[in-house]
């Protein structure tokens, strides 16, 4: 049972709400948040630590508060709160390697939950038609998140040779979605007109935001170990998505679809590397290895959770725009 | 022109015009159903297999036998040969399975089906995937004859079952040809 739960990334939407969950949570004795960034939201009775994960500092906080459960749930999906790609990379890749130096280095940390994607099976038209934890990626991720978490999990596994006796589960998620998350797949589907790969109407599958926390935080406080996709059961397809929040499609050929998104980038679409593919060939998880294992079944089916953030952001629509136009005035 | 008689033309019956109406909304607005392979049961059964089923009874005019021994739940296997290309005949079939059992056949097809746009998601919503396993409940349809011919003509026989042409490959056979 564990204690004290230490969670990275604590300043982003995920971070930040599962240390205000989990600080609620009696099984929890005390949270320490550490991120980067300041969070803009509230942590509840989280303790946050403004730390650089690749910094030294992070190894004494971890023996000083005797933590015993880490949740790595700072590995950025998206570029815009740091600026720039390579930074993201830097974030993500070297922050990880520090991170489980710092942890293999505390003898009191008995658990280590990683947040990774269901981007790291990549996607083609030769994947299966739908993804197993032990599947190799037919067309594996080659930039930008997908890999960032791919080289995590590749650190994740050497970690779990030298400290065998620390349990890890890694939750492979798909795409977050619902009334608040800010994602680049939201902010595609916010778009007037949706571009589609002309001749493509690939299968989506989404996960409820309120779901992954769920996920996260049970992940955070059982002691089941491996890894395990997580997604909404079911799957919309492109179209049928673009249906739903009724907007009109516009069919690009696949050369051109790149480019396309390219100037949609620009223009304040997040999007990280591998969605033109994804939104070309689409993805399915397999989740019943997290069903069989720790009974988890997220609550909202895929539909559920599009419809949620179909229904939910209509009373947000204008909020979104906002922080849209906040960002490219950051960038700017 | 006192004397012109009114002929009654026939009315097409209003509630189909309808029904069809409100599915072409709900197909728009996205109000439908597809599994986690793309499989559309409600597009199968409404627009793939009636217009296959002209094709199976006034072209190849198509006679089913044994069908009884299909099982009526679980999932199964079903294997047939077909003589590959065009995959006319899995079509035949998935009608024949359809119209004698009441179940969808789902197909597996091949690799180079779901690199082509179009025909993979239309494939794809029709109930054809790529290797999945016998799981949930399905039925699942694979010809092993099929692409081996269309890959690689001269060792067509070689890691493929070689079985006696079965009767589907006569699917084929437009009427009248011998």
């Amino acid at each position: 049972m564990p204690r004290v739960v230490l969670v990275t990334g604590a300043a982003g939407q995920f971070g930040s709400r599962l240390a205000a969950a989990l600080s609620n949570d009696p099984n929890v004795e005390r949270v320490i948040a550490v991120d980067l960034r300041a969070p803009e939201a509230d942590l509840g009775g989280a303790d946050f630590i403004r730390i650089d994960i690749r910094s030294a500092v992070l190894g004494k906080v971890l023996a000083d508060a005797a933590v015993d459960t880490v949740v790595h749930a700072g590995v950025l999906s998206t570029r815009a709160s740091v600026g720039n790609r390579s930074a993201m990379k830097e974030i993500n890749v070297i922050g990880s390697l520090q991170l489980l130096a710092a942890v293999q280095a505390t003898p009191s940390v008995q658990r280590l939950v990683v947040k990774s994607t269901g981007s790291v099976y990549g996607c083609g038209p030769s994947d299966p038609a739908l993804f197993t934890e032990s599947d190799q990626p037919d067309s594996p991720p080659l930039g930008g998140w997908a890999r960032d978490c791919v080289e995590v999990e590749g650190y994740v596994a050497a970690f779990a040779r030298r400290r065998p006796d620390v349990g890890i589960a890694t939750l492979r998620f798909a795409h977050a979605i619902g009334p608040t998350v800010q994602t680049g797949m939201t902010h595609y589907f916010r778009l007037p007109v949706i571009p589609i790969v002309l001749g493509r109407d690939p299968r989506l599958q989404f996960l409820h935001e309120d779901d992954l926390l769920s996920a996260l935080h049970r992940a955070a406080i059982a002691d089941f170990t491996g890894t395990y996709n997580i997604a909404g059961a079911g799957a919309i397809t492109l179209l049928q998505a673009a249906g739903l929040i009724g907007r009109p499609v516009l069919p690009v050929p696949a050369p051109l679809f790149g480019p396309v998104l390219g100037v949609l980038h620009q223009a304040g679409v997040d999007f990280s590397g591998q969605e033109v593919e994804y939104l070309a060939y689409g993805r399915m998880l397999d989740t019943s290895a997290a069903e069989r294992s720790w009974g988890f079944i997220p609550k909202y089916s895929t539909r559920a959770a599009f419809d949620a953030y179909v229904h939910g952001a209509v009373e947000v629509a204008g909020a979104t725009l906002d922080s849209t136009a906040a960002r490219e005035a950051d960038h700017g | 022109m006192a004397d012109a008689k009114i002929i009654p033309l026939p009315v097409p019956p209003m509630p189909a015009s309808n029904d069809f109406a409100s599915f072409l909304q709900r197909r728009l607005a996205g109000d439908y159903e597809v599994d986690d392979f793309g499989f559309d049961a409600e597009l199968t059964e409404r627009v793939f297999l009636p217009a296959f089923r002209t094709l199976y009874r006034d072209w190849f005019r198509v006679e089913v036998s044994g069908a009884e021994h299909l099982p009526v739940d679980g999932g199964a296997l079903i294997v047939a040969n077909h003589s590959g290309t065009i995959a006319i005949d899995a079509l035949m079939t998935q009608v024949a399975v359809h119209d004698s059992s009441g179940r969808f056949l789902r197909t597996l097809g091949a690799d180079f089906v779901f690199r082509m746009p179009f025909l993979s998601e239309v494939a794809r919503r029709g109930g054809t995937t790529r290797s999945a396993y016998l799981r949930r409940g399905n039925w699942w349809a694979c010809g092993p004859r099929a692409t081996r011919v269309l890959a690689s003509p001269t060792r067509s026989a070689t890691d493929c079952s070689d079985s006696a042409e079965a009767d589907l490959s006569q699917l084929r056979c437009a009427p009248g040809c011998r």
